[in-house]
Parts: structure tokens; sequence; C-alpha cells
């Protein structure tokens, strides 16, 4: 096992903070470089048609399949969401695909506005915000009640064909996979109180308990940070703030053991 | 990531607050409702996959049901397990079957079935077990409310503060329904709480058609300036006031479903 740990005495090395950067980013590129490849497949079908119907989309199965296949386990559900407007048939459109007890099935989720179950994922951050931005963005730790039932992260990167936004490729990442693996990196550090936190605040991962994931840090300093363009490594009075390459991400370092 | 062992306890995607039927059934999209089930002798599972599609609207009120063999066909059962679930839901007042020319089965209007169906219901359930179901509901909403305001992030308060006018601009007794339990399960999302999410949607189905779906329904304009204050609190990241608004807002439901309980039993 590679630790990314510095070995600083004291286990207070200033590498700390990266480090848990680091092991995060890394943990989170499989799965962006996989939704990579299925979005340039989604793009692809609008590529070909300029109306696609609903079966055009079944060639991302093999794709979305083997990407629930290949993590494990980590991955609950993976696929396709349309941008309202852009398919003649219907508002919303998913070719969507969950593993659920070793077996990959696909969702089909309720569309209909008038239904007590009714789904609008074009209402969710992890669609939004791709949407506004065009760029990728992980949303969460949040509660999934209506579809996986489990604490997790939605990653989702926008498709678009010829300049025009036409939904998101994503996947729902579990939360504890994420949390284990970091674990398995080593990167907890006696004295050194690490916190790996959202855009909102909301930590992910913590290496001490008083930060229990799912807590806020609300800090107006680290909401400015996250407001700026260029993320570089920072500091307020009470804690480091390293960036998270390509992710929406921080890690907090704190100072003392508060 | 790549990491070994399968999710635990992962359940079926589409799942929701819904049912209207037993907390068992597990509610799914509106196309799966029909398709074939496959599973001989699962009258039950026949049963519950009507059951659902009539109170879905995807077998409307009013209308014959398809003949027994389409039916069978459609579900892939034999009739015989189709005729056994068939009469359960005659029992339960949920399908009529009338003989001779233009005889047949037919659905019966959701409103009156369900008003009856929760009438019997409430019958059914004794003083002290609602005073139960009430403690437990205290215990799961105080205890979210309470998480909810320290947790929840600005686009939580936003969804519940639309959530709690929603209650409040609610026209029939369906959306109240809906509306009342799309709040309290917000509540629980927002506290990040998968336990206390899952234990509300499951309280949310037992009680919501209790509260609601009846001719003695709550109160709504008391009920949504309850939530509207305890949207406040958590707003205010006032856990303490959040959890005892959420605890005297169950309070104030359950009594009421308790006097109205305590009113059939004079009459019967």
């Amino acid at each position: 096992m590679v630790s990314f740990v510095s070995t600083a005495p004291g286990g207070s090395g200033p590498g700390a903070g990266p480090a848990l950067a680091k092991a995060a980013v890394q943990l989170m590129a499989p799965v962006s470089d996989s939704l990579n490849v299925l979005r340039s497949e989604a793009a692809a079908i609008f590529v070909r048609s300029e109306q696609p119907v609903a079966s055009d989309f079944e060639a991302l199965r093999p794709t979305t399949q083997a990407i629930l296949r290949s993590f494990d386990g980590s991955i609950f559900g993976c696929g396709f969401m349309a941008a309202p407007g852009v398919l003649a048939w219907g508002r919303l459109f998913q070719e969507w695909w969950t593993l659920l007890d070793g077996e990959v099935e696909q969702v089909n989720l309720d569309f209909d506005s008038r239904s007590e179950s009714f789904y609008d994922y074009s209402l969710k951050e992890y669609f939004c915000l791709p949407a506004e931005t065009g760029a990728p963005h992980v949303e969460g730790p949040y509660v999934d009640y209506l579809c996986t039932q489990e604490y997790i992260l939605t990653m989702a990167l926008p498709v678009s064909a010829s300049g025009h936004f036409t939904g998101v490729v994503g996947a729902d990442i579990s939360l504890e996979h994420l949390q284990r693996e970091l674990l398995d990196r080593d990167v907890v550090h006696p004295g050194k109180a690490l916190s790996l936190v959202n855009k909102k605040g909301r930590v992910i991962f913590s290496t001490v308990s008083r930060l229990e994931p799912g807590a806020m840090v609300r800090d107006p300093e680290l909401s400015a940070w996250f407001a700026t363009k260029e993320h570089e490594p920072s500091r307020t009075s009470d804690f480091h703030i390293w960036p998270c390459a390509g992710l929406p991400w921080a890690v907090l370092a704190f100072d003392r053991d508060q | 990531m790549a990491a070994s062992d399968g999710p635990a306890g992962t359940t079926r995607a589409g799942e929701t607050e819904t049912a209207a039927t037993s907390p068992a059934t597990r509610p799914m999209a509106r196309r799966s409702v029909l398709v074939p089930l496959g599973i001989e002798g699962r009258a039950d599972a026949v049963t519950e996959r009507l059951r659902e599609a009539i109170f879905l609207g995807i077998l409307p009120d009013g209308e014959p049901l398809p003949s027994e063999a389409e039916l069978s066909l459609e579900l892939a059962v034999s009739t015989k397990t189709l005729r056994e679930s068939l009469a359960v839901l005659r029992a339960e007042g949920l399908i009529e079957t009338r003989r001779g020319r233009g005889g047949g089965s037919f659905v019966q209007s959701y409103g009156r079935v369900q008003r009856s169906l929760v009438r019997k219901r409430l019958a059914s359930l004794s003083a002290s077990q609602l005073r139960d179901l009430s403690d437990e509901h205290r215990a799961v909403s105080g205890m979210a409310a309470l998480l909810a305001a320290s947790r929840a992030d600005d686009d939580q308060i936003a969804l519940l503060s639309s959530r709690a006018l929603a209650l409040a601009e609610a026209a029939s007794g369906m959306a109240r329904s809906r509306t009342d339990s799309q709040f309290h399960i917000e509540v629980a999302v927002a506290s990040q709480s998968e336990r206390l999410t899952r234990a509300e949607v499951l309280l949310q189905r037992e009680s919501r058609d209790l509260l609601w779906a009846n001719e003695n329904a709550i109160d709504q304009s008391r009920a949504s300036a309850e939530h509207l204050a305890i949207y406040e609190a958590i707003g205010h990241q006032d856990g303490e006031a959040a959890r005892e608004l959420a605890e005297l807002h169950v309070i104030s439901n359950y009594r009421h479903l308790l006097d109205v309980r305590l009113k059939m039993r004079r009459l019967q």
C-alpha cells in the first residue's frame, strides 16, 4: 500500500492536507474517465441523428453496464439523462442502469408529473450545475431516498452536441466506498485534523470524529474561496485550504485539534 | 474507485413514499406495474401489483378490467392465481364484479375506496397503538428536525420553504397528503441520516392517509403553519426549537387521530 502521507515527526507534516486531496482526486479519476467515454458516446448519438429516438440510446448500454460491473459495487447507478426539450417525444428521458445485488437492471423512473413518485432530475443539483456551467460536477453526499436509498455522491458530466447542451451522463457513487478507500490510503494523521468538504462546506470525509460526514463547515471564507476561479492553496484563521484538482471539493487542515 | 464488496441493502430504484398500500409494497414506476410477474403461486404479488395499478390510476376509476384471460397473460400468472387476487381486491372494495350483459370487473372510485380503507384501518388501531405510533414518529421527526438545523444547506432550506408553502396551497386531499409527507421527508433528507430518512418514509406511509384521506382530516392551516415554523427554526439553525416544534406537530396530529378514533368507537 502506497502512503501519500508525509512522515514528518509528530504526524503533523504539511503534506497531510495535499496528500488527502491527492488521494481523493486519484480515487475519483477512474469514475470521471469512464464517464468521459460515456459522454462521447452520448454526444455521438446526437451527431448521428438530429431527432434521436429512444432506441438510439440503447447504444449506451454496453459502456454503462461495463462501468457498473467494473467498479465492483462502488457505483450504484450510471447512465444518461436528457435535457428537457431536446427530445421530440418527451420532456424527460433517461437511459439509466443500476447494480442491485450484483444484477444490472434498467431504471424506469416516474416521469408523470401528476404522479406521487414523479422524479424530475432536471431540478437536481447534479443536473442543473453542469447544465449551467458546462463543467462536471459532483453532488453530495446526500440521502437519495427516491432512487438508491443510500447516502451517495453523484458525479455528472454535461453532454453537448454542436455547442448545445443535450443532457448529462452521471454515476451514483457509494460514499461508504470512498471513505473506506481513503482510510486504506493511510490518510489519518495523529494530531492533524483533516476534513474533505464539498463546495457547500459539507463534510465528505474526516480524519477526526468531531467533524462527522454530513456535518457543515459554515465559514464565509471557505465559501469565498470556492467562489474564486483558480483554486490555490489558501488559509483562513482556522484552517488551511487545499484544492482537489478538478473536483468541487477541498481539504481543510485545522491548525490544532480544536 | 475500485472497491471490493457490493452495496448492502440497496433496493429497487423508483422507491418512493407513494404507497397508499401496505408498507411492504415497493412502489414501481408506472410502466413497470403491469410487466409480467412470472412468479407462479404468488397471489400476494399479483394483488399488490393490481392494487398499485389502481392507486396510480393505470387502471382508471370505473373502467372495466381486462378479461381474466388477458390479465393472466399480461402478468404471466395462471388464471387460478389471478382469481385469488381478484377475490382479495373485491373484498377490499377496490373492484366490483357485475354479472350478465356488460358485466365484468370494474375499478371502484379511488377516493371512496381510499376513505373506506382508511376508516377500516383507523378502526383497527387501538388507542395505545396510536400512541405508540405517535411516540416513534416524535422520536424520528424530532431528531430529524434537530439534525437538519445543523446540517441543512441553503438549497435544502429553500426546498423546505417551498414544501411548507405547497401544503398551504394544496387543493385536494391527495395533494395535502402528498405535500405534507414530502415536507417531512425533506426534513429527514436534510438531516443527512439515511436511517432517519427511511424511518420517516415508512412512518409517512403509515400515517399520511390516516391524517388526510378521511372526512375528519386534520386542519390544513394549522398543519401548514406548523410546517412553516419548523422550516424557520431549521433555517435559523435553532435545533432545539426545531425539535420541539416537530414533536408538537406530531403530537397534535395524533391527538386529532385519537379523537376521531374515539368518536368512531362510540358510533359502533
